[in-house]
């Protein structure tokens, strides 16, 4: 498989009759989404060989063999009410010099800011230009019809994150990058969490891959992307869940799909700037937040139809860019949890400990091939690598880089 | 990996008919709640919380619901669209699932087997548990034919004092101490054609019998085993016995057949039928493959007499069905010395019956077990128990029990239940019971 296998992708809904599936000659396999009554319900993608036919039959038996769950979930998750308040929102998109990713992210959202019939916006989107190098992001801002424009001149996510908590206006605001495009039913999802958990510090959600058009793509989903299912579920620092928890912040949700009581975010002090700083820390910022809304003892909850899409990084040497920025991000999060709460410190050890095993034995699987998906071993030994970077010191030294960064602003 | 639930824990069952009820806990006397979803009365699903995670209101309540219901659920409904072609997954989407499962629950519950059943306790000095588990069964939707209390080598008349509280209780004494003696000599004792066990430390619910027997409609079921839940998890042993040595078989009926046992590559984990605290057996089954053996079994080597003589039915050729809507609470052991010997106790018998079985059946994967698997997986807790600080002991306990039970079983290796199983054999029954008297007096050394 080189890496332009791209992999056929179908939208169905389950209400409805299936279709004769024909995976194109060029095609390895199969992208299903599954929706119903205009939400998502399921998603999963699936290795054939090229130029496969699926009957209806044949298909139905994939989807409920995969996804069977998922559709007897939507049964039982009944419709949201309509009485429910909607929730005062800002949108926040973090971007430097990206505007041709930017463009079709705010398209997505355009229909959710005003529904059919609607001339006042739903919420507030806030788009804040990271340390930019050209007008390109300010010029499709402003020609749009309802963004707020802002500049973070300090070169850094997080720094453009706090910009952003700061200059919103809403209760809650939500966190995308450029490259997700947002769910028809995003925001009806988050109303949905929020009037059942009024209580949230945070609302998270599924983070489905925009486009399978590379092996590159494909091999991120195989190794479980940002997905955590379709389910609903209520996050507390108490739960009764893996001994490592609330230090497995990485189950919680991704960076591309959080939403947080702004009031939260002011009280426990905003995103962690040394974090995500782009090369060479490139991460962790929001497994940092994750666990300090939750030590900040409020819930987390994971919401299944509050969902985006992401374009994961096509090639193959943004994969393993990837997979070194999770490794990094993580143990730079460790790092810096050991320092702060010492209470959780047991729990990092035995989660480092867990994660050498687990890329150990993922190294060890994939050179022998006795790995469930056609991973290489080079992308467990690159986020060892980055593991072992973040262990050794990085964060302090992004933290003094980022006070570097700030007092040249002064 | 999972820690083991916070104690003391609430133990409640929410019937889900109605819709999710708000939870809220005492926290003055819990640390934690479990809670098990049940529809109808049938079990679908179960969820642990942590005290700091309540209250919940009714809505959050039911997203819990869901997820904990969600597979066992999906198991049942796609039963009803297989074979449905290319409309079944619009027919899955269509489907109301607590009304189709309701209906299911309905129908199978009208079904009645036409048979008679003998339920048999076995019990040694638990009196007060033991009055527990009668009362229970007087509330049993449909009586049974006959229960009978077996009582092994008692040493005071508390069982039988218990037992004459319940007059439609018989009551049997088997002096000579082990599980599997009381058991054959209920067996013996009873008459009716399905003969179903439960322990004396365990509470029925109105459903238990009525669930556990159906099966046995189909002729080549051998036997069922239903569903064990604990009943109370006060203290922190009960907690780690749930999460080290549970009974729980989840929550979808399953059937195991003559090729299951063949099929499996390794030893068949035939300990995944079910559990001796919930099970019925045909009395055909006993009569063509033996009694329970009695080298295995609390009072002899430790456990799995049960187990075992699921293996010999499925060689035999019977099927067993575990069926989950039959449902039993279980008292597990609460301190600290009672776990301690229960994990010496399971590991004695479990090697123990993995030899026997060996001896039996030629399966080298029994071997492979016995002398390599069960190894490594001490060992595998012992690196394990760095995780929860105080439970290596148990690992040790169970490692010594795993010794203990080689060399037990190199002093007791003559199969002595050859007495049990073949009465014409006169000489073999004579020898036998020499051997017995001989084994021990090993036994208490």
């Amino acid at each position: 498989m080189n890496n332009d296998t791209p992999f056929h992708r179908i939208t169905l809904d389950v209400d409805q009759p299936l279709p004769a599936v024909q995976v194109p000659v060029g095609h390895y396999g199969l992208g299903v989404y599954l929706r119903r009554e205009g939400r998502p319900i399921g998603y999963f993608h699936h290795y054939t060989a090229p130029g496969t036919r699926y009957s209806a039959t044949g298909l139905g038996k994939l989807i409920l063999d995969r996804a069977g769950s998922d559709i007897v979930r939507s049964s039982l998750r009944t419709a949201p009410e309509a009485s429910a308040a909607k929730p005062r929102l800002t949108i926040a998109i973090c971007t430097k010099d990206r505007a041709w990713s930017l463009r079709p992210c705010l398209d997505s959202l355009t229909p959710l800011q005003f529904p059919e019939g609607k001339n006042e916006p739903e919420f507030e989107i806030l788009v804040v230009d990271n340390a930019p190098t050209d007008t390109s992001t300010r010029d499709l801002a402003e020609a749009q019809r309802a963004v707020t424009y802002a500049v973070e001149p300090l070169a850094g996510l997080d720094f453009a994150r706090n910009t952003a908590v700061r200059r919103a206006t809403g209760d809650y605001i939500a966190f995308m990058d450029d490259d997700v495009l947002a769910d028809p039913a995003w925001f009806e999802g988050l109303g949905r969490a929020l009037a059942k958990n009024p209580d949230a510090g945070a609302v998270t959600g599924p983070v489905m891959p925009m486009e399978l058009a590379s092996r590159a793509q494909v091999l991120f989903e195989d190794r479980g992307g940002f997905s955590h299912g379709f389910g609903t579920v209520r996050h507390t620092q108490h739960d009764r869940a893996a001994v490592t928890h609330p230090c497995n912040a990485g189950t919680f949700g991704a960076g591309c799909n959080m939403v947080f009581s702004r009031q939260l975010l002011l009280r426990i002090g905003l995103f962690d700037e040394a974090l995500d700083t782009g090369r060479p820390l490139p991460g962790g910022g929001d497994l940092d937040i994750f666990y300090r809304v939750l030590r900040a003892d409020k819930p987390l909850i994971y919401e299944g139809s509050m969902a985006v899409y992401h374009r994961h990084r096509r090639d193959y040497e943004g994969l393993r860019r990837q997979m070194w920025t999770w490794g990094l991000g993580f143990m730079a999060f460790v790092a810096k949890t050991w320092q702060t709460d010492a209470a959780s410190r047991f729990k990092l050890r035995v989660m480092v400990l867990g994660f050498f095993r687990y890329i150990t034995a993922m190294a060890v699987r994939t050179t022998l091939g006795r790995y469930q998906h056609p991973w290489s071993p080079d992308l467990a030994i690159w986020e060892a690598v980055g593991a072992i970077q973040g262990l050794c010191g990085e964060y302090g030294r992004s933290q003094r880089r980022s006070q570097a960064i700030r007092e040249s602003h002064v | 990996m999972t820690a083991p639930v916070s104690t003391p824990c609430q133990i409640v069952q929410m019937e889900l008919a109605e819709g999710a009820q708000p939870l809220t806990l005492d926290a003055t006397r819990y640390r934690a709640v479990g809670v098990y979803f049940l529809l109808d009365g049938a079990p679908l699903g179960h969820k642990f919380l942590n005290a700091g995670e309540l209250p919940l209101n009714k809505e959050q309540m039911w997203e819990v619901a869901i997820e904990a219901i969600l597979p066992a659920l999906t198991g049942h409904l796609l039963q009803h669209v297989s074979g449905a072609g290319e409309s079944a997954v619009q027919r899955l989407a269509a489907l109301n699932p607590f009304a189709s499962f309701r209906e299911a629950v309905r129908q199978q519950r009208a079904v009645r087997v036409s048979t008679t059943i003998s339920v048999i306790i076995c019990t040694r000095e638990r009196p007060a548990a033991l009055a527990k588990c009668l009362a229970s069964l007087q509330k049993l939707a449909e009586q049974p034919f006959e229960i009978l209390v077996v009582d092994n080598a008692p040493t005071t008349d508390a069982t039988r004092r218990v037992v004459n509280d319940f007059p439609t209780v018989r009551y049997k004494v088997e002096p000579r101490p082990g599980l599997s003696f009381a058991r054959n000599t209920g067996v013996r004792a009873s008459r009716g054609d399905i003969i179903a066990f439960t322990d004396d430390d365990v509470e029925v619910t109105a459903n238990w019998l009525s669930s556990l027997v159906r099966p046995f409609a189909d002729p080549a079921v051998g036997c069922t085993t239903g569903l064990v839940i604990p009943a109370e998890m006060e203290t922190a042993e009960q907690s780690l016995f749930e999460s080290w040595l549970s009974f729980h078989r989840g929550y979808l009926p399953r059937r195991f057949g003559p090729e299951w046992l063949r099929n499996f590559r390794g030893a068949p984990p035939v300990w995944d039928l079910g559990a001796g605290a919930n099970m019925a057996l045909r009395r055909s089954a006993f009569e063509k493959t033996g009694l329970f053996d009695t080298r295995l079994g609390a009072g002899a080597s430790g456990c799995s007499e049960d187990s075992e003589l699921w293996y010999r039915l499925l060689a035999a050729g019977y099927s067993c069905q575990y069926e989950p809507s039959s449902l039993v609470l279980h008292h597990h052991r609460a301190n600290r010395r009672q776990l301690t010997g229960q994990m010496r106790m399971y590991s004695r018998g479990h090697v123990a019956a993995l030899l026997i079985q060996f001896a039996r059946h030629r399966n080298f994967g029994n071997l492979l077990r016995a002398f390599v698997g069960l190894p490594i997986y001490h060992l595998r807790r012992f690196g394990a128990s760095v995780m929860f600080p105080g439970t290596a002991s148990y690992w040790a306990a169970s490692a010594q029990g795993y010794f203990a039970g080689l060399i037990w079983l190199g002093r007791n290796f003559r199969d002595r239940s050859d007495e049990e199983l073949v009465e014409r054999r006169a000489p073999v029954r004579t020898k036998a019971i020499a051997a017995f008297r001989q084994g021990e007096t090993n036994g208490k050394q």
